[in-house]
């Protein structure tokens, strides 16, 4: 008791900062919570560990996986176990600054860019627009509603934790482990698992409710052994109600909670970045390119590692997802970079494969909220379909290899600021860029092949004009228009790259923008119809932009340096595109 | 080129195509060069045939359920396709053998075009296996007669008049890779608008303005013939240009089969409850204005006769606001009224219009309260409508709206009825005249009545009577009569009832003394009908004037007067209130206005003209009520619909499912089970549709798109015929192995095409070789393709397809490399040749 009294005192005192979280977080740091983490859940659509809904949960509502640095497991027992303080403290994550002043909050004052549950509870302005924006038909809603919609959800997602109600909103989550009725559980009926509080009217439960309460107890009292004996007997009082026929088993518990202590993804990323490093350093010491291959092996392996445990996890393969989607990418892109670099023994490869695929995989890492890690069940139309399957990762692959190329092009315009001459490592390396597009056309075209079988298979047609669908031909038509530029001899090296750069920001639009400005079908795909783009994209398109008009001043420098030369020498002029030295 | 010394057909090879890769000139000898030929077309003709007969079936079999596989419609179509291009080129290459004439070259191309659609009718009623042996004994028939003709050709060259030379010389320019790319410049840039015009109008207007445009059309046509032409002008094609032939030809498949989607696609919807049957579907495309006549027959049963119909067009581009369409209707030649459609709106959002003309008296009250602070509240009351029959304004006022209130609720509400009237107990005979009236003593208390056995018990009083507490029900706030009533019972029956000063005709409690007579009790209180401070009234008698009372904030600031149009009364200092409009007969009228341009809720705006004389103006949704028209003592309904088309087949819903994931609410699938019935035989058939496994059936594909559970659960399918689908298909297969070849057997079949120089091999060993890589390509492939299908999806499905590309490249590098250097060893040198 007086622990809680201090710390009680302590909340009153407002000194809301992150030490105090820590304090009294990291007195909990001694509870074992190997077997907790392994107790299943059923969360919304699908059976996982504790940890898994733990990690979700935290990252949903705080933004930040290990919020304070702490183990979410340990925050969200906290949440669950001793809400009459969880819910005074800063838990909740506010919307970026602009919109978070729209919706009348300072992210410079109080407690920065988080607020307690019963601040936001009471907080006026706020629940207004959330009951505006409640009533506003769904497409009608503004960008400020939405985001204070999304903030009303970590709100009622951190109250459904915590057990605790606001006015007439009750929510509770079944986060615990016990099923429902017998009658229930027929196929084709929903069910759902019961939260402590319904659980108690069944008899069933009688012993996981005690151990249950045991475990509150020995939380709240850091009692690391009460609190193991008692997390143990909770994972057997479960698994002694019985689990439905469609839980998949303990063992994937443990694997997937293994999967989420390894993080492949973010170490493969690194590997990765380490990779890129040592093959910069190999046009330096060309000895360094033998072991720089070691860290892409090595990260190719935990990638691909990843992603099998994760498809295994989720049964189905990576396509849920942007998320999902870009770390295929990722992986796609570091395999062509190895085989390519394999081929022609050049070191651009391998240094553009390598930073494709960690530039991609610290982009899906880096934005949780537009890049959900959290692995989902699929909608009706994707499921069951053989073809979904091979669509998505086709298309993936294609964008792997197109922005490998697109990659190339950005080295080649760098060096090219700085060399314009057409040297023979200017030729090789626009011949380069040029290699991979081959392999990225076939795989797009297949890509939009088979999505078209699937369109045709799912929804009767085999191309709609969808924004997406469209957008992915005009990168195909792009590319070919490259290729047939570079065959007929229009485009030379310069010609290439620049080409390649115009496709490369179509294949972004494809992939990315018609996310956010474009809705159509695909949107499950996205960020879920038209939403506000994050700011470093115009960031990002300035550096683009930029990059391309210093490029093309140059080559305008350099081509009226060419034709002072040929006007001095009237019989080598050849023609204009025989000067650009059309390649076979 | 030995046939024409160098030169094209045409004369124009010499000029300006140095720089095509594909086009890299190689010094031929006779023998050498008709092998290479002969290799070519048979590799093309092989790949072509096995796409198209083992392949694809196989796939779309595989991909789609057995039984509702129509073997015989998709083979005939492939068949088609092949026929096409196989007249096509047969043609070209007879062009060649006749002297090189343009003429030929010309029917070459036409024949190209033409074919793939006239083949079709040639083989509509065919079995499929006869149409394989057709098509098959077509395209060797080709094979022989191009290698039997072609050593035999002259070429002399051109010697046709200048007007074919002209179009001949047109045609070869269309080839020219430099026009190609400037048309696939000017696609990609009509896409990109495209695009941006769907997601600011909607796919709708997208397919208008841009994707089924006839300058899209146009577009996509030049690129054919560019297509078409830079293929044929390569002629004669070398063994390397194989994947290349292959890729082209695709493409213009690719684009036959889109044209015949467009001119042959047929697509709505269907929805059907369980147990229900349909025979025919609403279009997702075409509309109609339908004019019925609507007769009364003797016996009251109303019947509906089609007068009019016409397919109308004016909903094609949301951004026509204004069409301007008539339309005459006519009956059995005789002309009833015209129709003017004037507005359209692609989506469109409902709005009332208010006005003083309804056919039933109700009250509206459109008003403005000015308040202190100078700010004006615009207030809306309307009767019979939950929403607008009282308002708050916050802080201030409390309004209400009462309309057709008896005349003592209205006098209560003025406080017309006197003091002197308070605690009055009035009992009423059926006939409601009067029997006894006594003021209100110390309860209990009995009256008597004349007349009767039994008296009247008055039992408990109450001024503000609320329901609760342990007599069942008690005095809330005595001394403050906000519901007054009483407790009293007979004293023959002994039950007490309850009688309200404010509701005198509450019908529960209002009993009768005896069995033979009827007998009210009322209790009458006068201190006014109450009202809370601040609540401004509106109110109007049966048959009477508005009139307003406003409640102050003591009991007897009570203020009343008439509410006319126009007039305003000040309530409390600064507190005013202006009567902007009242509507006495209030209606209202549903008007749309545009709410985007993307498509939703249809509108279009109708005005009838009868004889010169012009009806108001309707808003018409589309597919919704029917509006009424009369004309002269004829009563008609117009309606615009989505026009139905009959599926030939009548297909029954015998249950609809919904599964969900285990354990949740979320949805996994949907499927319906039907029963199809033939129109021919009238036989039914069960099957089930679900979200991925469309039924098809006699060439309509049926999918399960959603459901809906208002008014029992519907399942609505999707309904589409595509025939150019059939020639999209094989040809997506073609086009994927002729990139396959161009970007992996390239090299190989370069290096044996380029080597026919100082071979040391002999022709058999070369064909041999070609057809070694084939078979090894094929079991290059087969790892990945056993891996995709055999071993089921999930995370198998990519290694799937790494496979199949790692198999290709293996193959490349470990077959057709050391292959290609074994056959052409230079002699003299031994080295490799590039």
């Amino acid at each position: 008791m007086n622990r809680r009294f201090l710390l009680f005192a302590l909340i009153m005192l407002a000194s809301f900062n992150d030490g105090f979280s820590q304090d009294s977080l990291d007195s909990k740091a001694p509870l074992e919570l190997s077997s907790l983490r392994e107790l299943p859940v059923l969360d919304g659509d699908r059976f996982k560990p504790l940890d898994s809904l733990a990690r979700e949960s935290v990252q949903a509502v705080t933004g930040r996986e290990r919020f304070g640095s702490h183990d979410p497991v340990v925050v969200f027992l906290d949440w669950a176990f001793e809400s009459e303080f969880a819910c005074d403290f800063p838990f909740v994550k506010l919307p970026d600054a602009r919109t978070a002043k729209e919706l009348g909050f300072n992210v410079n004052e109080g407690h920065g860019t988080h607020r307690s549950w019963t601040e936001l509870s009471h907080h006026q302005q706020f629940r207004g627009i959330v009951r505006e924006a409640l009533k506003t038909a769904s497409e009608d809603r503004s960008v400020v509603e939405r985001e204070a919609l999304r903030l009303h959800g970590r709100w009622s997602l951190f109250a459904a934790i915590a057990g605790i109600s606001h006015k007439n909103e009750t929510s509770s989550l079944g986060y615990l482990p016990f099923i429902a009725s017998a009658e229930e559980m027929r196929e084709g009926v929903p069910y759902r698992w019961l939260s402590p509080a319904e659980a108690s009217f069944d008899e069933r439960a009688t012993r996981a409710l005690a151990a249950l309460d045991k475990l509150r107890l020995g939380f709240r009292n850091e009692d690391a052994l009460a609190f193991k004996t008692a997390a143990d007997e909770l994972v057997t009082a479960a698994a002694a109600i019985g689990y439905p026929a469609s839980f998949p088993g303990a063992a994937k518990m443990k694997q997937e909670v293994f999967y989420h202590r390894v993080q492949p993804f973010f170490h493969a990323s690194l590997l990765y970045a380490l990779t890129a490093f040592l093959a910069l350093l190999a046009f330096f010491l060309p000895r360094a390119r033998l072991f720089a291959f070691l860290p892409l092996i090595l990260g190719l392996g935990l990638h691909t590692w990843g992603l099998f445990e994760r498809s295994s996890l989720s049964d189905r393969a990576l396509i849920g997802n942007l998320y999902e989607s870009l770390v295929f990418v990722a992986a796609c892109a570091a395999l062509i970079g190895l085989v390519f670099e394999l081929q022609k023994k050049c070191r651009w490869f391998l240094l553009g494969g390598s930073l494709l695929a960690a530039c991609s995989l610290a982009a899906a890492l880096s934005f949780p909220e537009a890049m959900n890690p959290k692995i989902t069940a699929l909608r009706p139309v994707l499921v069951n379909n053989f073809w979904i399957h091979v669509h998505v990762p086709t298309i993936m692959a294609s964008y792997a290899a197109l922005g490998l190329a697109w990659v190339m092009a950005h080295a080649f315009l760098i060096r090219y600021l700085f060399h314009p001459e057409n040297d023979s490592k200017s030729r090789e390396l626009a011949r380069l860029t040029y290699s991979v597009m081959p392999l990225g056309l076939i795989l797009l075209l297949a890509g939009m092949v088979l999505g078209g079988v699937w369109a045709d298979a799912s929804w009767g047609r085999f191309w709609g004009w969808d924004p997406k669908e469209t957008w992915s031909f005009i990168t195909w038509i792009v590319f070919l228009v490259i290729v047939h530029g570079r065959w007929s001899g229009w485009l030379g090296d310069f010609g290439t790259s620049m080409g390649t750069m115009i496709g490369g920001w179509a294949l972004m639009w494809t992939y990315y923008g018609v996310n956010f400005f474009q809705s159509g079908l695909h949107s499950y795909a996205g960020a879920g119809g038209p939403a506000s783009p994050p700011p470093w994209l115009w960031i990002f398109s300035a550096i683009e932009i930029s990059l391309c008009a210093f490029a093309v001043m140059r080559w305008r420098q350099q081509s009226s340096a060419i034709s002072s030369l040929t006007q001095e020498a009237p019989d080598v002029a050849g023609g204009d595109a025989a000067a650009e030295g059309a390649q076979p | 080129m030995r046939r024409y010394g160098g030169k094209c057909p045409l004369d124009l090879k010499s000029q300006g195509d140095q720089t095509s890769l594909l086009q890299t000139t190689i010094d031929c000898h006779g023998s050498e060069t008709r092998l290479a030929d002969w290799a070519t077309l048979a590799m093309t003709w092989l790949i072509v045939d096995l796409t198209l007969f083992i392949f694809l079936p196989l796939q779309l079999d595989a991909a789609a359920n057995s039984r509702w596989q129509e073997g015989g419609n998709l083979g005939f179509l492939s068949m088609a396709s092949i026929m096409g291009v196989a007249g096509g080129v047969f043609l070209c290459l007879s062009a060649l053998r006749f002297g090189a004439s343009s003429w030929w070259f010309l029917i070459g191309h036409a024949g190209a075009f033409v074919a793939p659609f006239v083949a079709p009718a040639g083989l509509i009623g065919f079995p499929v296996s006869s149409s394989i042996v057709i098509v098959t004994a077509t395209t060797l028939l080709a094979v022989v007669a191009g290698f039997c003709f072609l050593p035999r050709s002259t070429g002399s060259g051109v010697q046709d008049d200048a007007i074919l030379r002209v179009f001949g010389r047109a045609f070869y320019c269309l080839g020219d890779i430099k026009l190609g790319i400037t048309l696939m410049i000017a696609l990609v840039v009509a896409l990109f608008w495209g695009t941006w015009w769907e997601s600011w109008y909607g796919l709708k207007s997208a397919h208008h303005v841009f994707y089924t445009s006839w300058w899209f059309g146009l577009l996509l046509l030049g690129f054919g013939v560019s297509l078409v032409s830079a293929t044929l002008r390569k002629f004669p094609w070398r063994l390397d240009q194989t994947g290349w032939i292959v890729v082209h030809l695709a493409l213009v498949l690719i684009l036959v089969g889109s044209f015949m989607t467009f001119w042959g696609k047929q697509e709505g919807e269907l929805g059907f409850g369980e147990g229900e049957a349909v025979s025919q579907f609403a279009s997702a495309t075409e509309t109609k204005l339908e004019v019925r006549e609507l007769t009364t027959r003797n016996g009251g049963r109303r019947i509906r006769r089609k007068v009019w119909e016409s397919a109308v067009t004016f909903d094609q581009d949301p951004r026509a606001t204004q069409p301007d369409e008539h339309f005459q209707v006519h009956d059995h030649g005789l002309r009833l009224f015209e129709l003017l459609v004037d507005r359209f709106y692609s989506d469109g959002r409902e709005r009332l219009e208010s006005n003083d003309s309804g056919a039933s008296p109700r009250l509206a009250v459109f008003a403005n309260l000015l308040a202190p602070d100078g700010s004006r509240v615009p207030i809306e009351l309307v009767a019979n409508d939950p929403r607008r029959v009282s308002a708050d304004v916050a802080g201030m006022l409390h309004l209400q709206l009462m309309d057709g209130v008896s005349d003592k609720v209205a006098q209560s509400l003025r406080r017309e009825i006197g003091p002197s009237q308070t605690g009055q107990v009035v009992v009423l005979n059926g006939d409601s005249i009067e029997v006894v009236s006594a003021p209100m003593g110390e309860v209990p208390f009995e009256i008597k009545i004349p007349g009767q056995n039994s008296s009247l018990r008055i039992l408990r009083r109450f001024d503000t009577f609320r329901v609760g507490g342990p007599n069942r029900w008690y005095d809330a706030a005595p001394g403050n009569p906000t519901n007054p009533a009483i407790e009293y019972s007979w004293t023959a029956k002994q039950e007490p009832s309850l009688a309200f000063a404010w509701q005198p005709g509450f019908a529960v409690h209002t009993s009768q003394a005896e069995d033979d007579a009827t007998l009210n009790v009322r209790y009458k209180v006068a201190s006014g009908y109450p009202l809370s401070p601040g609540t401004f009234v509106v109110a109007r008698e049966t048959g009477g004037e508005a009139f307003w009372v406003y409640q102050g904030a003591r009991e007897n600031d009570r203020l009343s007067g008439f509410g006319h149009q126009g007039e305003s009364a000040e309530l409390a200092p600064g507190l005013t209130i202006e009567f902007a409009k009242v509507h006495e007969f209030h209606s209202e009228t549903p008007v749309f206005e545009r709410k985007s341009y993307r498509s939703g809720n249809q509108v279009a705006r109708v005005q009838v003209d009868i004889g010169g004389k012009k009806n108001r103006e309707t808003w018409l949704p589309l597919g919704l009520t029917p509006t009424n028209i009369r004309v002269g003592n004829r009563d008609f309904e117009l309606s615009w619909s989505k026009t139905t088309v009959p599926l030939g087949f009548r297909l029954r819903l015998d249950d609809f499912r919904r599964k969900f994931y285990p354990g949740s609410s979320q949805e996994r699938a949907f499927e319906s089970d039907v029963t199809v019935f033939d129109s021919a035989s009238g036989s039914g058939e069960g099957l089930m549709i679900d979200m991925n496994h469309p039924l098809r059936y006699q060439g309509w594909r049926l999918y399960q798109a959603r459901f809906s559970t208002q008014g029992g659960e519907r399942s609505y399918l999707n309904v589409n015929r595509d025939p150019g689908l059939q020639v999209t298909w094989p040809a997506c297969g073609l086009l994927f192995l002729g990139l396959v070849i161009v970007f992996f057997q390239k090299p190989f079949l370069r290096q044996v095409a380029h080597g026919t120089q100082g071979i040391s091999t002999s022709k058999n060993t070369r064909i041999l070789a070609v057809c070694l890589v084939l078979v090894g390509a094929v079991v290059a492939v087969l790892p990945g393709v056993i891996l995709m299908f055999a071993l089921g999806e999930g995370g198998i499905v990519l290694l799937g397809i790494l496979a199949i590309v790692a198999g290709l490249w293996l193959e490349t590098r470990l077959l057709n490399g050391p292959l290609a250097r074994r056959l052409i060893r230079s002699p003299a040198s031994g080295e490799v040749k590039s």
